[in-house]
């Protein structure tokens, strides 16, 4: 027991952090699909993308911030490709979301051999992923920064209150002009773009290398922690916290003896756990079902 | 009638452009899709030995297909087959292995038995939430796919392993021989679960279109609130629904178990998305139960074929994942097309 409570010293908190910084960017991604009215379960496969084309970016130019500006790219092509298939369409979000993860998966998994030379993963100890400021990526800083920017956009933006109008009724926004496919593509671009920053993260900082699938459902996990926080960036910024902190938790169990698979069960029951304890905070919100 | 022919035709459209999108990362792959195709087709029904491994790969992926469409009929979005199939797939294995020494028919039946009920359970733990508490059970059954398979595997490779025979791999001992199925195609792999994947279809046709339980679920699919108002006992029927569908995933596992590989076998689900591919058959089905039987032989042959490919080219054998993702995405759209018919 006494090895348990050893877990608990200051390199959990930044290990946390740096844990964190994942789940907050596509949380902060999918709270604006959220807000125009879209449930977005394809968060995880734009992560991947993003994961995927970052580290291929390094491999190639031999610069993380290359890599980061091709994930980037990539994610937003996904994402507007999910917007142009939801919003134009007319297919239903779930679905659309879950071919866009299986898309995900199999093309980044296909594409490992003809760009890595090898199945699986990869790595070079010679690459080298984002610099570090403090101990931290920037884009530990980008996402903290983003909490307050989003709240303001959401809410004292003029793009905000027509984002919200859009969602909550599409009709009566565009009896308001206001173009509601037009916000709604803008807000899965937006969300596309921080989706590529979330696998960035992953795949340049927090480790240096490709895995197939790395991003192991982090996506969902960001869409849990938008549906507690009722699309409110701060409130997403804290669930992603609590999330971001099991996961440093289940890294540091591994280090004390217990079993990977069984600790790495950890951020997923949590999460579970707390949707089903918070469940109450879900109601009054759409039925997303 | 007419209505069905429109489905099979927007199926057909799905698939030729979803292969025309492969035959892309073919190029990408930098070789000839027409090659490619070839060696596709040739490892996946070119033989009677491929044919037979199609229609063997396609058993696990109808059953777990028909158990995910089953919930989707009903408006419920359970994408936790994956898991389910895995729980049902340990189950059978472990209760196979721990009940030898009873008399062969006994063990068979209460394997196949507990496997079902371990997927029932896996599927209605988030039914109750989404009914009881309102939790979205698209979320919960997702994040229930990583519990299912972490637990699966750290069973696998700590407290249920098989040590006997000094693999590496992460595994449980092999089930006693009466719980195997026996091959009803000499020197193939085809086993007698064919049977229950012919027999599972016609099963939930008949629940479907026979029973009041299956009426009040194809209301409940067409419109919540109107079966609602018609006295439709929701919750009663959501869980009944998602309990069926995670009993028939759990069978596929059990199918998966005492056909193919004798044992719970780590990753032997997740690598080769048997459960997504299902889903895939069912939407390209329209849902429909006997149309699943053809679409899932299909995406098996697929899946099939997607191995000898890997082996004759230097394609990467998740091409198959690809075109299987363009397929759902194509189907989405016409899903909404039919509920956009039915609501005017």
């Amino acid at each position: 027991m006494s090895d348990f409570f050893s877990i608990f010293d200051f390199a959990l908190i930044l290990s946390a952090l740096r844990l964190t910084s994942p789940i907050l960017l596509a949380a902060l991604g999918g709270l604006l699909t959220d807000r125009a009215g879209i449930f977005n379960i394809g968060l995880e496969g734009q992560m991947l993308v993003g994961a995927f084309l970052g580290f291929a970016g390094l491999y190639w130019t031999g610069s993380a911030w290359l890599g980061l500006l091709l994930g980037v790219a990539g994610a937003t092509a996904l994402s507007l490709l999910f917007g142009l298939w939801v919003i134009r369409l007319k297919g239903d979000p779930i679905i659309v979301g879950l071919a866009v993860n299986l898309f995900a998966i199999g093309l980044t998994a296909y594409l490992t051999l003809p760009v890595f030379g090898v199945q699986g993963s990869y790595d070079d100890p010679a690459l080298e992923g984002l610099p570090r400021l403090f101990g931290f990526s920037p884009l530990v800083y980008l996402g903290a920064l983003l909490v307050p920017a989003l709240w303001w956009l959401l809410f004292k933006h003029p793009f905000g209150v027509r984002l919200r109008a859009v969602g909550e009724d599409a009709e009566a926004a565009s009896e308001a002009a206001v173009h509601p496919d037009r916000i709604k593509f803008l807000a899965c671009g937006l969300c596309g773009v921080l989706c590529g920053l979330a696998g960035a993260q992953l795949a340049l900082s927090l480790v240096t290398q490709w895995v197939q699938g790395m991003t192991a459902g982090r996506g969902f996990i960001a869409l849990v922690a938008i549906m507690l926080a009722r699309s409110h960036p701060v409130g997403a910024a804290a669930a992603a916290l609590l999330f971001g902190l099991a996961y440093a938790m289940a890294v540091r169990l591994q280090g004390i003896g217990i079993p990977p698979q069984f600790v790495s069960m950890l951020p997923y029951v949590l999460t579970i756990a707390v949707l089903v304890l918070l469940a109450r905070r879900l109601r009054n919100r759409p039925v997303t079902t | 009638m007419r209505d069905r022919g429109f489905a099979v035709g927007e199926a057909l459209l799905a698939v030729a452009i979803a292969l025309a999108v492969g035959a892309l990362f073919v190029l990408i792959a930098d070789d000839s899709p027409a090659t490619a195709y070839e060696a596709l087709w040739t490892s996946s029904v070119g033989s009677t030995n491929a044919l037979a491994q199609s229609m063997t790969t396609a058993i696990p992926i109808i059953v777990v297909g028909l158990g995910m469409g089953l919930a989707f009929r009903v408006g419920l979005f359970n994408l936790g087959g994956e898991g389910q199939m895995i729980l049902g797939a340990l189950t059978t294995a472990v209760v196979g292995h721990a009940l030898a020494s009873l008399p062969g028919a006994i063990t068979f039946v209460l394997a196949v038995v507990s496997g079902c009920l371990a997927g029932a359970a896996w599927a209605v733990l988030p039914a109750l939430w989404e009914v009881f508490l309102r939790v979205p059970l698209v979320v919960t059954t997702l994040l229930l796919n990583y519990v299912g398979a972490l637990l699966a595997t750290y069973l696998a490779a700590y407290p249920l392993r098989d040590e006997s025979g000094g693999s590496t791999l992460a595994q449980t001992a092999e089930i006693p021989s009466a719980l195997q199925l026996p091959i009803i195609v000499p020197n193939t792999p085809l086993h007698a679960g064919l049977f229950a994947a012919v027999l599972a279809p016609l099963g939930v046709l008949w629940l479907l279109q026979r029973t009041s339980l299956g009426y009040a679920m194809r209301m409940t699919g067409l419109n919540r609130d109107f079966a609602e108002t018609g006295g439709v006992p929701m919750k009663r029927t959501i869980v009944t629904t998602m309990a069926l569908s995670g009993a028939l995933c759990g069978l596929a596992g059990a199918l998966l178990v005492m056909g193919q590989t004798y044992r719970y076998l780590d990753d032997s689900i997740v690598s080769p998305q048997t459960a997504w591919s299902g889903l895939a058959a069912s939407m390209l089905a329209g849902f429909h139960p006997l149309f699943t039987f053809v679409s899932g032989f299909f995406l098996a042959a697929l899946q099939t074929g997607g191995s000898g490919l890997q082996l004759a080219t230097n394609v990467p054998l998740q091409l198959v994942n690809v075109i299987q993702a363009v397929i759902i995405a194509m189907v989405a759209v016409r899903l909404w097309l039919g509920r956009r018919v039915l609501r005017r």
